[in-house]
């Protein structure tokens, strides 16, 4: 029984992955994640200087654009910054602290969120108390729950991973919960309960598996949301302390530097957008692939 | 009807009870002794001892937070740390500056995202549909903060047409509505682009429906079936989003105050933040958690008068 239905998953995503590979738009934005993934995670074999290495002697200098200048110094191809530190090396290290944030967010918000969706909507007596307490943090918008906890915690790395992780719970929970409430009134839930299967089984392995879907697509968008989200802290000074490189906390810095580089500026937040947008775009076409019935709600 | 509304009053009663306990347990949990913020660095322990009899930070976590619902509900959000002034006259002071932006970036979301979802339908498949669904989804992925920071780059810094920053007037008076332009498109690009998503998807669902069909059938005219009939169902999605989009504004009010220099709740909570000013950052998240619950409530309502569907019991 168990190997049919584990057989049945890995085909209809794999399936599924098909199915995208034959959009050219998601293809691309797939690849274009997958490639930044890598280079990012081996980031510190690749980078030419020191992110956090400053030389005020080559403060400002332009990058490839301007070649023939004065001031552009050989080696640095995206310039450097206000403190003469190298952007191409703290784009690519600043890569490794906002996508591990939105990586460990997002499982974190997955594990705690699934587990009180499937709660919730699978015992009645726990629906009430779950439920209204998602709606309670439902109640801060955007990032100003987010902003509380790292109020309260601290600023950290570590604290505004727990701040969007707790922030990402809600809307895994509220999904789930929904998807739950329709799966349990199923045939095959009452055939699989005949053969004397537990609750527990039920839950989290027949229940759990038919969610999967669902659970793929919300991750995909929540990724994008997180990485979004850590950026945001850090341009506040809320996220990653200086002087680490990150990408929001770059494009804060900048700021002051925007009518004598503008480039400081502008190059880590077309990052920011691109990687969003391609797990936007990632999204999208999973959840018309996996969960065409997913209402439009964002 | 009238039990749906009070059933609805009620529920927002227990959600602001609620959010009020939450936001004074996570500060009453965070490190650091209020008490030897409020005496000061040069205080002897005898002096943070009384002041923390004097704050009744020496009572038990509960009766705390029922003294502090209770001064709440006389309007004493508490004394800011920093300028020993009511937090409640400062956050006065700054709430027109946040809600203007607020209000002004809303019309932007609506003047350019529901005629575009709009358009997307009707031309679905096409280069216009294509357009607008990329920009849509750019502006669901642009980070606020950087969008505002590239328009004062263009606008303000290049072209020199619009200031950089601050706001001083309401958006409807000639100055006021110069220092809104930009905050007010960085702030609701985003929104625009979920109400054009929103109403792509529901104009779609519309023109599929029967009654469109009929109407098509009897020889009306493309632009009347879809001004008169399909218009108005399709703006039904768009008013269910509203309530949650305006708390996204609120949230990224925060963020895009900054940008533009704006001193409104957005500012002042992050300089809370960063100053321990704990009542004031207690106060502030309170009013624009009450604020998205309240509005949340008003659209609520509004929509059970739009659509005769759905039912209040």
């Amino acid at each position: 029984m168990s190997n049919t239905l584990t057989f049945k998953r890995e085909n209809q995503v794999a399936k599924a992955f098909q199915k995208l590979l034959q959009n050219k738009l998601a293809t691309f934005a797939f690849f274009f994640l997958i490639f930044e993934i890598i280079i990012i995670i081996m980031a510190p074999l690749l980078v030419p200087f020191d992110p956090t290495k400053t030389d005020i002697s080559i403060r400002l200098a332009p990058g490839f654009w301007a070649m023939n200048s004065p001031k552009f110094v050989a080696g640095h191809f995206l310039g450097t910054d206000h403190l003469g530190r190298d952007v191409l090396s703290r784009l690519l290290m600043g890569g490794q602290i906002s996508l591990s944030v939105g990586f460990v967010a997002t499982s974190i918000g997955l594990v705690f969120g699934v587990t009180l969706g499937l709660l919730a909507g699978f015992y009645k007596s726990l629906d009430n108390i779950i439920m209204r307490f998602m709606d309670l943090l439902f109640t801060f918008p955007g990032i100003l729950l987010a902003m509380l906890i790292v109020a309260m915690l601290g600023v950290s790395t570590l604290n505004a991973t727990i701040a969007i992780s707790i922030w990402s719970i809600p809307g895994f929970a509220r999904m789930v919960r929904g998807r739950v409430l329709s799966i349990k009134e199923e045939d095959y839930i009452l055939a699989i309960r005949s053969i004397g299967a537990s609750n527990f089984r039920i839950l989290f392995h027949h229940i759990l598996v038919n969610c999967m879907p669902l659970i793929i697509v919300i991750s995909t968008m929540r990724l994008a949301s997180s990485i979004m989200s850590i950026a945001t802290l850090s341009f506040l000074g809320l996220g990653s302390p200086p002087p680490n490189a990150e990408w929001g906390a770059m494009i804060a810095s900048a700021r002051d530097y925007m009518w004598q580089a503008p480039s400081l500026i502008i190059i880590p937040g077309i990052v920011v957008m691109i990687t969003v947008i391609s797990f936007n775009i990632v999204g999208d076409k999973l959840r018309d692939i996996l969960d065409p019935s997913m209402k439009e709600n964002n | 009807m009238r039990k749906y509304i009070a059933k609805r009053i009620g529920l927002m009663i227990l959600l602001l009870i609620g959010v009020s306990f939450i936001v004074f347990a996570s500060l009453y949990l965070s490190p650091g002794d209020p008490a030897e913020l409020v005496a000061g660095a040069s205080a002897t322990p005898a002096d943070i001892a009384r002041m923390r009899i004097f704050l009744g930070l020496d009572k038990p976590f509960l009766v705390q937070y029922f003294i502090y619902f209770k001064n709440l509900l006389v309007g004493n959000f508490g004394i800011s740390l920093v300028t020993r002034q009511p937090i409640l006259k400062e956050l006065l002071v700054r709430l027109p500056n946040t809600l203007n932006l607020a209000t002004s970036s809303m019309i932007v979301a609506c003047v350019f995202g529901i005629p575009a979802g709009i358009l997307a339908a009707i031309y679905k498949d096409t280069w216009i549909d294509n357009v607008l669904t990329t920009t849509s989804l750019a502006g669901i992925s642009i980070p606020n903060f950087w969008l505002g920071a590239m328009l004062i780059l263009l606008f303000s810094v290049t072209l020199r047409w619009l200031p950089t920053g601050g706001m001083s007037q309401p958006f409807w008076t000639p100055i006021g509505f110069k220092q809104a332009i930009l905050p007010s498109l960085a702030l609701g690009f985003s929104v625009a682009a979920s109400f054009m998503r929103v109403g792509r998807s529901a104009m779609l669902d519309v023109l599929q429906s029967d009654y469109i069909r009929t109407a098509r059938s009897k020889g009306l005219k493309e632009s009347k079936v879809i001004i008169v009939h399909a218009l108005r169902n399709a703006l039904i999605p768009i008013i269910t989003i509203f309530g949650t989009s305006f708390g996204g504004l609120l949230g990224g009010a925060i963020v895009t105050e900054q940008v533009f220099v704006v001193n409104g709740i957005g500012t002042y909570l992050i300089s809370s933040i960063s100053m321990r000013n704990y009542p004031a950052v207690q106060s502030t998240v309170l009013v624009i958690a009450a604020f998205f619950i309240i509005v949340n409530l008003i659209v609520d309502v509004i929509y059970v008068f739009i659509d005769p569907r759905i039912s209040y019991e």
